[in-house]
């Protein structure tokens, strides 16, 4: 995708995505490099930060996989994923028999 | 409507998940707004399984307008508003349109807007919901001001119950969630599951859910469904019922004490 002007002035292209993207209801973050925007995150409005943090780090993953380096097996783990041991904690209660009356 | 922000003349916005289908949630929330109703509360019910609704049928109602039409027509909410008994209202959704459970963030915008304009008036807005953790169950417990959990004492519940708490709590920063615990055999039993639904979400998510209340397995709730009647209003010295009658005491100290603050 292409917008016009996009190449010939990157500010321009990149305030003009942020503003549409706010009126969609998305937020945005620059990627800056030496103090220059060179790019954006645009993430749903309303997310936690920390789970866009997650998210950018797991795409980071995605970025050093596609240009040969390693990966982290954790790149796979979903973060909302209920775990063996919640679940444990979870049906203990029925182990243990408790509230029956 | 930003998170938490209940204004004096602003409705409590009260959501009303599972997670797990088939828990009792629209009869919770159908029983419950009738509670409310029953302590001079005006209550608006919306129907929040836009694609496979139940309200309507718990209450036996034959809607002309739903829900669907505000949003593929523009159809003004106040329109379709029905009036079960006085202070008691709902709007109803569409059922059997699998494109109605997932709208476009304009369509989302576009539906609170109209929901927004006719809320004014009411105490309490209870949304029912879909099951799962879709797009539209989450979006609803987003804009909801509280979140109200229905959970029964079966691991399937438990564990759905908890993946949703922790979807919300995970990517929304959602942190306060009332538990209603159905279908219990005693007190007692109903308390157990809370206590320990307590633990694990403080152990992992560093959450301390709110304890609403339980209600008891009572077949006057399975009839009330088949007769399309609420339990509260078909039989209100049922032990259900006076369950209910608890909540929304309890419910209505809960939006004084926020209008308040």
């Amino acid at each position: 995708m292409s917008k016009p002007g996009s190449k010939e002035n990157p500010a321009r292209f990149l305030q003009s995505i942020v503003e549409e993207a706010g009126a969609l209801g998305f937020e945005t973050e620059p990627l800056k490099e030496n103090g220059n925007s060179i790019g954006l995150v645009v993430f749903e409005d309303g997310l936690a930060m920390s789970h866009v943090a997650r998210l950018i780090r797991k795409t980071a993953l995605v970025l050093t996989d596609k240009d040969g380096g390693d990966i982290s097996p954790s790149i796979s783990a979903d973060t909302c994923q209920v775990s063996v041991e919640e679940r444990a904690q979870l049906f203990d209660f029925f182990a243990k028999g408790a509230g029956k009356s | 409507m930003k998170k938490g922000a209940v204004k004096k003349s602003s409705p409590l916005v009260l959501s009303i998940s599972s997670g797990k289908g088939g828990v009792g949630k629209t009869s919770m929330a159908v029983n419950l707004a009738a509670s409310l109703a029953a302590i001079n509360k005006k209550v608006l019910l919306i129907d929040g399984d836009l694609g496979l609704a139940n309200v309507d049928i718990l209450l036996r109602l034959n809607a002309q307008h739903n829900l669907q039409e505000t949003i593929e027509q523009g159809r003004n909410p106040a329109e379709i508003l029905i009036e079960i008994v006085p202070g008691f209202f709902v709007l109803p959704a569409s059922s059997g349109v699998p494109e109605m459970a997932s709208l476009t963030h304009e369509e989302q915008v576009f539906l609170t807007n109209a929901l927004e304009k006719i809320m004014g008036g009411f105490d309490f807005v209870l949304v029912d919901t879909a099951a799962g953790i879709g797009d539209s169950v989450l979006w609803f417990n987003r804009w909801a001001n509280e979140n109200i959990v229905v959970i029964t004492p079966d691991p399937t519940s438990l564990t759905d119950a908890y993946a949703l708490i922790k979807v919300l709590s995970s990517r929304y920063n959602r942190r306060r969630f009332h538990l209603l615990i159905n279908s219990v055999k005693s007190k007692k039993e109903g308390r157990a599951v809370f206590d320990n639904m307590s633990m694990v979400l403080g152990n992992f998510l560093d959450i301390k859910p709110l304890f609403l209340g339980t209600v008891p397995r009572d077949r006057t709730i399975g009839d009330a469904i088949r007769t399309q009647k609420p339990f509260v209003l078909s039989k209100p010295d049922s032990r259900a019922s006076i369950a209910m009658s608890t909540m929304a005491h309890t419910l209505a100290s809960l939006g004084a004490g926020l209008k308040n603050t």
